[in-house]
C-alpha cells in the first residue's frame, strides 16, 4: 500500500511542482538556442527566466509541500485520505518520501541552474569554460586526495538529506498540531508560530550541543580527523558536527512520531 | 448473520459539548438501516467514528468484529456529505485511484456507470458542477463490493428527481448481503427502503427498531419521527 500511496502522491504533486520543471526545461532549450544563433535578447531573457526558475523551484516546492499536506489530510480531501485502508503512519511516510524527493530535486535543479548559468555567462563573454571549471574544482584542491573529496561530498550529502528530513518533520508537525480542535480556529497563524517555535528550539539545542558535546568530523588539507574540541570560536577546515546531526535525526524521528500520534487521536477534519 | 456494527457505551465530546453520550446499539449484516435524526443530533459524529475518521472517543466500536482502522476501512464504503476529490483529478483518475486502493472496486462497472451517468471521463473535477461531483462520488462508492456502505446525508440539498436517481443507484448497485447505513433527516422519500432504523437525538439513541415492527404497530417511520422529535423538526 505504501508504494501505491507514493505513486499517487507523485501523481498529485506533478500537477503543481512539475510545471516549474517544464518552464526550466523550456528556458534551458531557449538558452541553448540563443547560444547557437547568437541572439543577445533571447540569451538575456532565457538567462533571467532560468535564474528565476531556479529560485522558484525551491520556493514553489516548499509551498507545495505545505499546501499539499494540509489540503490532502486536513481539508475536505482528508475524507478520502483518512478512509483509505492504510494506517496514519503509511500516509505520513508516503508524504514524507515524496516531499523529500521533490525538495531534493528542487535543490539539485537550483544548484544545477546556477552553475549552468555561470558557465554559460563565462562562455558568452568569451572566457575559457575549462578555466571556470578549474576554478570551481579549486574549492577541493586543498584536500589531499580523491578519498577525502568523496568523503566530503558524502558528508555534505548526508547533512543536506538530514536538513531536508528535519524541515519536513517540522513542517508536518506544525501543520498537524495546528489542525487539532483547540488550535484550528487560529488558522495558518498557529502553523507559523508552532513551526518557528520548534525551529528555534531545535537550533538552540543544536548550538548548545556543538558547544558542550563538540564531537565533529573535521576535514582540512591534512586529511580527515575526529575532533572533540569546539571549533565554533576558531573554525578549522570543514567541520561536520556529529552531536547536532544525531540530535537532528532523533528530533525528526520524534516529530514524525508525534505527528502520527496527533493524526490518530486529535486531528479534526473540517 | 453476525453483527456488522456493534457500539457499546460510546461517548464523544468536543470540549465541554457532549455530542454522543452512552450510545449502545448493534445491527446484524445484510440490511438497510436508516440513521435518522434532526440536524445536530450526532449522526455525522457517529458516522465519523464508524468510518475511522474520529478516534478520540470512549466506549467500544466494532465493525464486523474489528475496531475502526485500516482493516475495517477496506470493508467500508463511505460517502461523506462533502465533495472530497482532488481538483486535479478527472473521472478516470478518480476511478484509477479507487481501484488502486480498494481490492473490491469494480473498475469495469465504474466506466460503464460513467457512461450511464453521462459524466465526461476526461473532464477535470474542478470544472464540474456540484451535482456532477456528487454523482461521481456516489459512483465511486457504489462500484465497491463492500460489506458496509455508510452514506452520510446523500439526499440532502438535492431536488426530488435527483433524490430518486440517488436512491435508485444505491438500491441497484449494492451487493446482496451487504449492509447500508444511510443517514438522513428527510424521511418521506426513503422510509420505504429501510429494514431497520436508528433514531438519535441529543447524542442518545431514542429509537432502534425494525420497520416491520413499526408498521405492525400501525405507524409509519415519519409518524414515529414526528412523535419522537416533535413537529418542530423539519421532516421533509
Amino acid at each position: 500500500m505504501l508504494g501505491k500511496l507514493i505513486k499517487n502522491e507523485f501523481k498529485a504533486n506533478i500537477h503543481t511542482i512539475g510545471m516549474i520543471y517544464v518552464v526550466a526545461a523550456a528556458a534551458v532549450a531557449l538558452m541553448l538556442l540563443s547560444y547557437l544563433v547568437d541572439v543577445t535578447w533571447i540569451s538575456a531573457v532565457s538567462t533571467i527566466v532560468l535564474i528565476a526558475t531556479g529560485i522558484l523551484a525551491v520556493v514553489m516546492t516548499f509551498v507545495s509541500v505545505v499546501t499539499n499536506f494540509k489540503k490532502t489530510l486536513y481539508g475536505s480531501q482528508g475524507y478520502l485520505s483518512f478512509t483509505l485502508p492504510v494506517t496514519s503512519g503509511q500516509l505520513l511516510a508516503a508524504k514524507t518520501i515524496t516531499s523529500f524527493c521533490w525538495m531534493l530535486l528542487s535543490y539539485v535543479v537550483a544548484i544545477g541552474i546556477f552553475v549552468g548559468v555561470y558557465l554559460y555567462a563565462t562562455a558568452m563573454i568569451g572566457e575559457d569554460v575549462k578555466m571556470a571549471l578549474k576554478m570551481m574544482a579549486a574549492m577541493f584542491e586543498g584536500l589531499p586526495d580523491g578519498t577525502t573529496v568523496k568523503t566530503v561530498i558524502a558528508l555534505l550529502a548526508l547533512v543536506i538529506f538530514v536538513r531536508i528530513v528535519v524541515l519536513i518533520a517540522q513542517l508536518y508537525f506544525a501543520i498537524t498540531l495546528a489542525n487539532t480542535r483547540t488550535l484550528q480556529k487560529l488558522g495558518g497563524f498557529a502553523t507559523v508560530v508552532i513551526f518557528f517555535a520548534v525551529f528555534i528550539v531545535m537550533q538552540v539545542i543544536g548550538v548548545v550541543l556543538a558547544q558542550y558535546v563538540p564531537f565533529s568530523i573535521v576535514v582540512t588539507g591534512d586529511g580527515i580527523f575526529y575532533s572533540t574540541v569546539s571549533t565554533m570560536a576558531n573554525p578549522v577546515g570543514l567541520s561536520f558536527g556529529l552531536a547536532g546531526t544525531i540530535f537532528n535525526v532523533f528530533a525528526a524521528a520524534g516529530l514524525f512520531w508525534a505527528t502520527a500520534k496527533i493524526m490518530n487521536t486529535k486531528v479534526n477534519i473540517k | 448473520m453476525s453483527e456488522i456494527i456493534s457500539v457499546n457505551n460510546l461517548r464523544k465530546s468536543y470540549g465541554s459539548h457532549q455530542v454522543l453520550s452512552d450510545v449502545s446499539f448493534s445491527f446484524e449484516g445484510g440490511q438497510i438501516i436508516g440513521l435518522l435524526g434532526p440536524n445536530g443530533s450526532g449522526k455525522t459524529s457517529l458516522i465519523k467514528i464508524l468510518t475511522g475518521l474520529i478516534h478520540d472517543y470512549s466506549g467500544e466500536v466494532l465493525i464486523d468484529g474489528d475496531k475502526p482502522g485500516a482493516v475495517t476501512k477496506a470493508k467500508v464504503a463511505y460517502l461523506p456529505e462533502k465533495t472530497y476529490l482532488a481538483d486535479w483529478m478527472r473521472c478516470v483518475d478518480a476511478i484509477e485511484y479507487m481501484a488502486d486502493f480498494y481490492k473490491d472496486f469494480n473498475k469495469e462497472k465504474a466506466y460503464k456507470m460513467l457512461d450511464t451517468f453521462q459524466l465526461p471521463p476526461k473532464q477535470k473535477i474542478k470544472t464540474m458542477s456540484k451535482g456532477m461531483q456528487e454523482k461521481l462520488q456516489l459512483l465511486l462508492v457504489m462500484c465497491r463490493n463492500a460489506k458496509l456502505y455508510v452514506l452520510d446525508e446523500p439526499l440532502g440539498g438535492v431536488d426530488p428527481a435527483a433524490r430518486a436517481f440517488i436512491l435508485d443507484t444505491i438500491m441497484k448497485n449494492h451487493p446482496e448481503g451487504s449492509t447500508i447505513l444511510l443517514s438522513t433527516h428527510l424521511i418521506y422519500d426513503v422510509e420505504k427502503i429501510f429494514d431497520s432504523i436508528l433514531m438519535i437525538g441529543r447524542g442518545q439513541v431514542l429509537v432502534k427498531a425494525r420497520v416491520d415492527d413499526i408498521v405492525a404497530a400501525g405507524k409509519t417511520i415519519e409518524d414515529l419521527f414526528k412523535e419522537v422529535f416533535g413537529y418542530a423538526w423539519q421532516v421533509n
